[in-house]
């Protein structure tokens, strides 16, 4: 029997072994066997988001007609019925940063006036036509999410570290604590009503507050949570889906953009 | 087009030497604003939170290029910050050595539209992915003399207790002429054990974040124990037998798809070792019910044009136990590397352990934020006395 055939085979028995599972734990892996080959049947969903940057032609087949095809629906039905429709919560807003100004001190840094600019260089001169865009550096070196050691369907281990971190008197801090603390000081009444009445989560306030309490909730949440340096934004822009069979007919000139990437699994 | 930086520590010296800029050039459509005496040679694109494009010194002749990047809107996002400061800890901590990416200047602009933080550092085009995957011919020589400057490098990072655990081809920048550079060290992590004992708080364990699946040492992949510098040894022979194989040796689907094909090569681990590594996942892949024994294929089966030194280091940094892995000061020692060896291309990090403690002191965002101003002013001051 080749090495294959044993692979295959391994993983059957751990389909077995996982159908007896409560329902609702197969539910992204029946999704996911329905369009393929019954004998490709691959059941954990470990480390599965397997992501390169997208090539032009990806680019091209990714431009998301059905949402922007939606909006335009949503616009069409509060034109013609003006009924007043509540809009759907934004999950993705990202609040910028505050000005510079407001964090740093006088003496602490730079300041551009129209006096000391001293030579204003063109546009037309910087960029070239044939210019890749896809120059980085460091740091946030070509950034993406760092998977956690403990894996969603490794019970044994996050039983472990539970009864660890019991013995210890820890848990595991919320990466986005101190945001929190920050802009729980920050959020006013007016944001309370704006949001619980229109849906308005100005600040990311509510969002953070949501995936905060799912962290705590949740030991297996905090316990295998990936550090997320990627929000849902700045990943869609960088990188795009990548089916297994893709990764293995990878064209390793291009190696180099090749990212391990994670699910948010509170997301 | 030449980009390489040959000199760095000339590109330092006439950043320091033209002292604090009163002058501005701008480049406006990107919102972009420089120090006067730098010159914009090329947008190049935009990057993950930043936006990055080359400069020169004006006059400068030959051209020592720089990359500069802007970095804008991590201010409110708490791991972004903690990130940038360690990022930036690291690459000034590491300053210096050859064989690690350098940072030139540092500087926070407040006025917007050019608010940020601006990184300027060497400007190298390639990485050695592009290197390996290409269809550059390499020679064992070359192979030597790549993987020398990795562990020269890697010495250095390891001589201050630092883990880099991201090591793989795409973080190890190439320049024109050869030279190997370390960079990304958004993983890195020091572990000197001395700054765990000065805090009581601190755990003595480091973090369970992992980093890319194919250069992954397998006790991160079956255990859940504390580990140490061995990964990177790990990922420093995955890219080795990168050299001869010119794709990644161990190219896991998943982390259990990933262990299959290390045993595929590196044969089925011994019991003990199973034992040791004290998980299930461990436990089932010995029971010989659920999984066949494999044997170890010897790597000069694989690679038959490799010498004998380079099979014997192979063997030497690709093992199961990662107590029975090379540390780099070994590998370095290695007769494969004989031929290339500069006993002053090794120096170790004269600064002593790197000092992760601040982590644990910056317990708020105004903290965090003020933190990044601090060290992107202790480093403009150590450049300007450093030029004097």
């Amino acid at each position: 029997m080749d090495v294959d055939e044993r692979l295959q085979q391994d993983e059957n028995q751990t389909h077995l072994f996982l159908q007896r599972k409560p329902s609702g734990f197969l539910i992204k892996e029946k999704v996911t066997t329905i369009s393929k080959d019954s004998d490709n049947i691959r059941l954990r969903d470990l480390n599965f988001n397997h992501r390169k940057k997208k090539d032009e032609k990806t680019r091209a087949e990714q431009v998301p007609i059905q949402i922007s095809f939606k909006k335009s629906k949503k616009s069409e039905l509060r034109n013609g019925s003006e009924s007043i429709e509540l809009s759907d919560i934004n999950l993705d807003y990202i609040p910028d940063s505050p000005p510079i100004e407001n964090i740093s001190g006088p003496g602490n840094s730079t300041v551009v006036t129209p006096k000391n600019i001293i030579h204003l260089q063109s546009d037309a001169d910087l960029i070239l036509k044939e210019c890749d865009h896809n120059y980085d550096c460091g740091p946030f070196y070509r950034l993406y999410n760092y998977e956690n050691r403990i894996e969603i369907d490794d019970y044994e281990a996050i039983i472990k570290a539970i009864l660890t971190d019991e013995i210890a008197g820890t848990y595991p801090v919320f990466e986005r604590e101190l945001e929190y603390q920050e802009l729980k000081t920050l959020v006013r009444k007016r944001d309370y009503i704006l949001y619980y009445l229109l849906s308005k989560d100005h600040m990311g306030f509510f969002r953070l507050r949501e995936e905060r309490t799912l962290f705590y909730t949740y030991p297996s949440i905090a316990y295998t949570s990936p550090l997320g340096y990627l929000d849902d934004g700045s990943e869609n822009e960088l990188f795009a889906e990548e089916d297994d069979e893709v990764l293995q007919s990878f064209d390793f000139e291009n190696m180099s953009s090749v990212r391990t990437l994670d699910s948010n699994v509170w997301r | 087009m030449n980009r390489t930086l040959t000199d760095n520590t000339r590109a330092i010296n006439v950043a320091a030497s033209l002292g604090d800029p009163q002058q501005r050039t701008i480049f406006a459509k990107e919102r972009i604003s420089i120090p006067g005496y730098y010159e914009i040679i090329q947008f190049l694109g935009k990057g993950a939170y930043g936006t990055v494009c080359s400069v020169k010194f004006k006059g400068q002749n030959p051209p020592a290029k720089i990359a500069v990047k802007k970095i804008s809107n991590i201010f409110n996002k708490e791991i972004l910050l903690k990130r940038a400061i360690r990022e930036l800890k690291f690459m000034n901590f590491f300053k210096g050595h050859k064989n690690i990416v350098n940072l030139i200047d540092l500087e926070i602009v407040t006025s917007s539209p050019y608010d940020g933080l601006y990184c300027y550092q060497e400007l190298i085009d390639y990485d050695l992915a592009k290197v390996i995957h290409s269809s550059v011919q390499l020679s064992e020589f070359h192979i030597k003399y790549f993987l020398y400057q990795i562990l020269c490098g890697l010495k250095y990072i390891h001589s201050a207790d630092v883990i880099h655990r991201d090591l793989k081809p795409g973080n190890i920048l190439c320049t024109l002429n050869g030279c190997l550079k370390i960079c990304d060290f958004g993983l890195a992590r020091g572990i000197h054990a001395g700054f765990f004992q000065c805090h009581s708080t601190i755990q003595p364990h480091i973090t369970n974040y992992v980093a890319t699946r194919w250069y992954r040492a397998p006790e991160l992949l079956l255990s859940n124990q504390p580990y140490n510098k061995s990964v990177d040894i790990w990922a420093v022979g995955c890219i080795l037998a990168e050299f001869y194989a010119r794709k990644p040796v161990f190219m896991g689907r998943d982390s259990m798809h990933q262990i299959f094909e290390i045993i595929k090569v590196l044969g089925t681990p011994d019991k003990d070792l199973l034992i040791k590594f004290g998980t299930i996942k461990a436990w089932n892949l010995g029971k010989s019910s659920n999984n066949p024994v494999y044997k170890k294929i010897p790597w000069s089966n694989i690679f038959p044009f490799a010498s004998h030194e380079a099979i014997d280091l192979i063997e030497s940094l690709l093992h199961w136990d990662s107590t029975h892995r090379l540390n780099v000061e070994q590998a370095i020692s290695h007769p494969f590397l004989n031929e290339v060896r500069k006993p002053d291309d090794e120096p170790v990090c004269l600064q002593g352990p790197f000092d992760f403690t601040y982590e644990f002191e910056l317990n708020s965002m105004p903290k965090l934020r003020d933190y990044l101003i601090e060290e992107v002013n202790s480093f403009k001051t150590e450049l300007t006395s450093s030029s004097l």
